[in-house]
């Protein structure tokens, strides 16, 4: 288990290194002057000189390539010139309610969709069935920033039960009930596909079959023994699904106005404070890799047979 | 094991949707009841009416005809970025399963760093670099970012293919590789391959429609779905309209492609259903 610990960590510095390196692509060819962007247009050319010297912007690409790493691997996610203080001091500021958002929508996703997906396969082929895949084709296709919208029109505006946007005074639960539902659309969406399709695989299997002839009841055969072998693609799901929902909350936190990393980047891109742009980008594809390798894990764990083979959730191909 | 006649009404279903954005798309110009960019600001935020069928935004513009050339918009991005991630998947895809070897084993070690971006971040912080962002810039991006899934695809095919007894044979009368992989080989993977373009068509466009929204998309006053909810967004307590038609909009759109992703799917290989 060490050893496959070991091995995935590894696996993972080849995708960090490749997004941080793109991302020092693309602000080595920003047209502009960080140096007249930090000292605004007015600037006299021995102050700009100075700057330059001390953001190290006269030294050569590559070792502004390897200071930039280096400084990363620190932590250290560079300057917002409009805020006036470290990148890593604003997202460390905004990552709570972004957690919380996100936390409350995978939930929301998890409890909804597989409920919805047992449903659907316990009435394979009858009106409920086709009522779910309507549903989770729905909320797959759906633009989660334009829900969001509907869902203020419909509960804040029309209905008044609910505010909306914000944080609440005390991150009161009511503020945080219409931003993680509409985040969690997509992927409940995926999760009662998947939990449906891989349901329906296991219950065609003999020892469902011999499960039946023994006449043990419908519902035992579902939960007891179908679902623990049908919950494998979903563990795999939900961390292909991140990548959505970490992307989803930037919408979602710019509708609902969530004080959270996603509001921070939208914020960020009207101003053009590019630091915290992609400073806030790194952290989330970070956090996006760091969590599927927690649910490789997991994987590893449920499953002896990936441990052994080495070949964790997303295998390469075949 | 389901039956046959549920699979087609998906793929029906889907194919009518997105038939209707092409020919939308195509027939704008005779089918917007007015121009989409005229401004007349004496019809500002004007509900639904027979003159707007779906009311006018806060220049006094028609919804309804804005909304009907935004699917040029989204469809250009969604179908051109999905070719441009085709090709270069496929090239890669090809080369890495008919080679195998070393030239394999570094090419997937590339496609699986570019599959574990989070690629609509990764499509902000490139769009967010750029000054101006244009239509181009969108699919190229998209294009450039959405390949690796293709690739994985396209290997594994070519590579379950180039065992077969007619490729050993092809091989063994002296065709060349590269015959045997264009003529021979791809052929075999067009089944697979038009089921994940068909969702990366649904997919692109949808983050099109995200970009946009946070304005890193087709700039105003071009007429994109996301752009128009943005726009709406400050009227949306009193006037939802302008908010409304368009999101709807993306969400059938959306819906056709992954109706007729599925469908295709159910149709071609009903084996891969369980790989989403």
């Amino acid at each position: 288990m060490l050893f496959f610990l070991l091995r995935r960590i590894l696996s993972l510095l080849p995708v960090l290194w490749g997004i941080a390196t793109l991302v020092f692509v693309l602000m080595y060819v920003i047209p502009g002057d960080p140096a007249r962007m930090m000292a605004g247009q007015h600037a006299d050319e021995q102050t700009l000189e100075l700057l330059r010297e001390q953001m190290g912007l006269d030294r050569p690409v590559w070792q502004r390539y390897l200071g930039y790493l280096a400084s990363l691997a620190r932590g250290d996610l560079g300057y917002s010139f409009r805020q006036r203080r470290p990148v890593s001091r604003v997202i460390f500021e905004r990552f709570p309610a972004t957690v919380k958002l996100a936390l409350a929508a995978v939930l929301i996703a998890l409890v909804f969709g597989i409920c919805a997906g047992v449903l659907a396969a316990a009435k394979h082929g009858r009106f409920l069935d086709y009522g779910v895949m309507v549903m989770s084709l729905l909320g797959i296709s759906t633009p989660v920033f334009w829900l969001g919208l509907m869902l203020i029109v419909v509960f804040s505006v029309w209905l008044g039960w609910l505010p909306v946007g914000g944080y609440g005074e005390h991150g009161a639960l009511r503020y945080l009930v219409l931003p993680a539902v509409s985040l969690s659309a997509i992927s409940t969406g995926y999760f009662a596909r998947i939990t449906r399709s891989s349901l329906l695989e296991v219950l065609r299997t003999d020892y469902i079959l011999a499960a039946r002839t023994r006449g043990l009841p419908e519902r035992r055969i579902l939960f007891r023994h179908a679902l623990r072998n049908a919950a494998m693609p979903l563990v795999t799901v939900i961390g292909t699904n991140l990548a959505g929902l970490l992307g989803g909350a930037v919408a979602t936190e710019t509708v609902f106005a969530w004080p959270g990393i996603g509001r921070a980047i939208y914020d960020a891109i009207l101003v053009r404070d590019l630091p915290v742009v992609e400073g806030g980008v790194i952290f989330l594809a970070f956090i996006f890799v760091a969590a599927n390798l927690v649910i490789d894990l997991v994987y590893a764990w449920i499953d002896p047979r990936v441990r052994l083979s080495g070949a964790a959730g997303k295998g390469a191909g075949g | 094991m389901r039956a046959p006649a549920r699979h087609s009404s998906t793929l029906m279903i889907g194919l009518a949707l997105a038939a209707l954005l092409v020919v939308a798309a195509a027939a704008a110009d005779w089918l917007a009841p007015a121009d989409p960019y005229q401004v007349d600001i004496g019809h500002v935020m004007e509900p639904p009416s027979a003159a707007h069928p779906f009311g006018t935004d806060y220049l006094g513009r028609d919804v309804l005809s804005r909304v009907i050339y935004g699917g040029r918009i989204s469809l250009a991005i969604g179908v051109i970025a999905v070719i441009i991630s085709g090709l270069v998947g496929t090239l890669v895809g090809a080369l890495a399963g008919y080679l195998g070897g070393w030239v394999d084993e570094v090419l997937m070690r590339l496609t699986d760093i570019v599959f574990a971006f989070p690629t609509a971040l990764f499509a902000l912080a490139v769009m967010a670099v750029f000054e101006n962002p244009t239509v181009a810039k969108i699919f190229i991006v998209l294009g450039l970012v959405g390949w690796a899934g293709i690739a994985r695809l396209v290997r594994s095919e070519v590579m379950s293919i180039k065992e077969r007894d007619y490729i050993t044979a092809a091989r063994a009368v002296g065709v060349s590789p590269l015959r045997i992989v264009v003529v021979h080989v791809l052929p075999n993977t067009v089944g697979t391959l038009s089921v994940a373009l068909t969702l990366g068509v649904a997919g692109n466009i949808l983050t099109e429609a995200w970009l946009s929204f946070l304005g890193l998309g087709a700039q105003p006053p071009l007429p994109s779905w996301g752009a128009m909810i943005t726009e709406g967004q400050f009227y949306l307590t009193s006037r939802p309209w302008a908010c409304v038609f368009p999101g709807l909009a993306i969400l059938l759109t959306v819906l056709g492609f992954n109706m007729l992703g599925d469908g295709l799917r159910d149709v071609l290989d009903p084996r891969l259903k369980k790989s989403l």
